[in-house]
């Protein structure tokens, strides 16, 4: 396999073990479900309409130091994959910053990676599994089916490199319209698992993860003191507005 | 500890009837072994009894009482396809997953990981990134990830079919820890030989329905009703039957062999 086709696998697998991070995330806090799919929601979104830089950079910081106060250094994983959805949000928008000539555009990637690090970290704080049972209030079913296929693209992404290595083996030549690439090959198998398979990847991945029950602070954790300064920062935009009120 | 089941039945929202009215009891300080062919139930019901699928019907009792909110946490499952069940960045994370949702403090969660991960011979792939394991090392690491949770339950649906001789050796180690520390030990399985190593208790299982249920001795000696159900039956209990028919019937290689040989002696003592 050539470098481009062991860097895309590489970054198949990244992907999927950012997803099973995000959904092993316990939380800190045991907030009501409906609560913490609100909470995650008005707080994803803040910055997802923001059009200044300085306010997304500043969310992007408070985010982050809330994330790693939270996750410890599990929180680099998030950071980096992060910066690698922002990355492919850039060049999608590369063209129309070279045709437009206008830098407006770059404001799309610096959105990405303040609104997913807002999430990751509200995440962190409230935990994964209550934000997305949060959802059923809305559709009923649709945390069990959004489990199901979170643990199959998860599952999928993680495995990818073994599954191109056994389809890659059983091709033979690359003759006539017979040519499979490293993308098809992944999408195959994306497709063809199928339900029964989807349903039980989501049940083994469901062992491992019980419901409820916050995640307990590490005595070894020395990040209550990013804790005390992510919580002050929160709460810094604020102070202008106190002036407003009598 | 007693784990009960009641009539339990399951249906896949395909219409596929998986159990039909299955009975059913494990209890702690035991080895229940189920027995049967693909597509008897037995992994329906290990998904059942872990609390991952609801019964379509019955009823499931743990010491008489309905399951509590938190029954989750006392399972511990290893499922066919160990590669299904990793989900930690490292052999370390993943070990160290249930000990961690448990809520047990640093010392102890990492004491666990070292002590499971030095039983399955996996100290030197700690670091290692599950997605770089072969398939036999993910089971071991599926079983350290047990042996860390120590749950009052454990269930194990064919967990020998990715291990090597010494994995193996190490699992029923495990699985007589559990055993001696009087948990409830449930395994399912196609392997008559396998039972006959392990189980106190066997239920033989054909289409969702337990069709026998008693004594390793009792179930695994019933050579015509384990071939009724799909099963090969055990080399040991019938190889003890041909060559000492008048005997109880031994299950396990070791005390035939002992038996046999006291055979072979009285009878040179005898034309001596």
């Amino acid at each position: 396999m050539n470098w481009a086709g062991r860097a895309f696998i590489d970054l198949m697998e990244s992907l999927g073990e950012w997803v099973d991070s995000f959904e092993i995330l316990r939380g800190r806090i045991a907030a009501p479900p409906s609560l913490s799919f609100l909470m995650a929601l008005i707080l994803a979104s803040i910055p997802s309409f923001s059009h200044s830089i300085i306010q997304l950079a500043y969310v992007s910081i408070v985010a982050a130091l809330w994330g790693f106060a939270l996750a410890g250094p599990r929180w680099i994983r998030f950071v980096r994959m992060s910066v690698v959805w922002a990355g492919f949000t850039l060049a999608i928008m590369i063209p129309k910053i070279v045709l437009t000539g206008s830098l407006d555009p770059l404001l799309v990637p610096i959105r990405v990676i303040s609104s997913l690090l807002t999430l990751e970290a509200t995440a962190a704080l409230l935990g994964t599994e209550s934000m997305v049972r949060g959802l059923g209030f809305l559709v009923p079913r649709l945390p069990e089916s959004l489990n199901v296929m979170i643990g199959q693209i998860s599952h999928y992404l993680r495995n990818m490199g073994w599954l191109i290595l056994a389809k890659g083996s059983r091709v033979i030549g690359e003759g006539g319209s017979l040519r499979y690439g490293v993308l098809s090959l992944a999408t195959s198998e994306l497709l063809d698992g199928g339900r029964d398979r989807a349903f039980l990847v989501a049940l083994a991945r469901r062992s491992r993860i019980w419901d409820g029950g916050c995640e307990r602070a590490s005595r070894r954790d020395r990040s209550n003191i990013t804790l005390i300064i992510a919580f002050i920062l929160s709460f810094l935009p604020a102070v202008p507005l106190m002036g407003w009120f009598p | 500890m007693r784990l009960t089941l009641k009539n339990v039945a399951y249906i896949y929202p395909d219409g596929t009837v998986a159990l039909r009215g299955v009975d059913l009891e494990a209890k702690g300080g035991e080895i229940t072994f189920l027995l049967g062919e693909n597509g008897s139930g037995k992994t329906t019901l290990m998904l059942i009894v872990a609390g991952l699928l609801d019964p379509t019907g019955g009823r499931i009792l743990l010491d008489d009482a309905p399951l509590g909110r938190d029954y989750r946490r006392s399972c511990g499952i290893m499922l066919q396809d160990p590669r299904d069940q990793l989900i930690g960045s490292s052999v370390w994370e993943d070990v160290s997953l249930a000990p961690k949702q448990l809520g047990l403090d640093d010392d102890t969660v990492e004491e666990r990981t070292r002590e499971a991960l030095r039983f399955f011979g996996l100290e030197e792939l700690s670091y290692k990134s599950p997605l770089r394991l072969s398939r036999g090392q993910a089971a071991r690491v599926v079983l350290a990830g047990l042996l860390a949770h120590d749950p009052d339950i454990l269930l194990l649906d064919e967990p020998w079919t990715s291990l090597d001789e010494d994995g193996v050796r190490r699992l029923l180690e495990m699985v007589r820890m559990f055993r001696e520390k009087g948990r409830i030990v449930i395994i399912s399985s196609q392997n008559s030989d396998m039972a006959c190593e392990v189980a106190d208790m066997v239920h033989l299982m054909k289409r969702g329905e337990i069709v026998v249920s008693g004594t390793a001795g009792e179930v695994l000696s019933r050579v015509d009703l384990m071939r009724e159900a799909g099963i090969r039956p055990a080399i040991v209990p019938l190889i003890s039957r041909v060559l000492l028919p008048s005997d109880p019937v031994e299950l396990k290689l070791e005390s035939l062999l002992n038996r046999l040989k006291r055979c072979f002696q009285s009878d040179e003592a005898g034309s001596g």
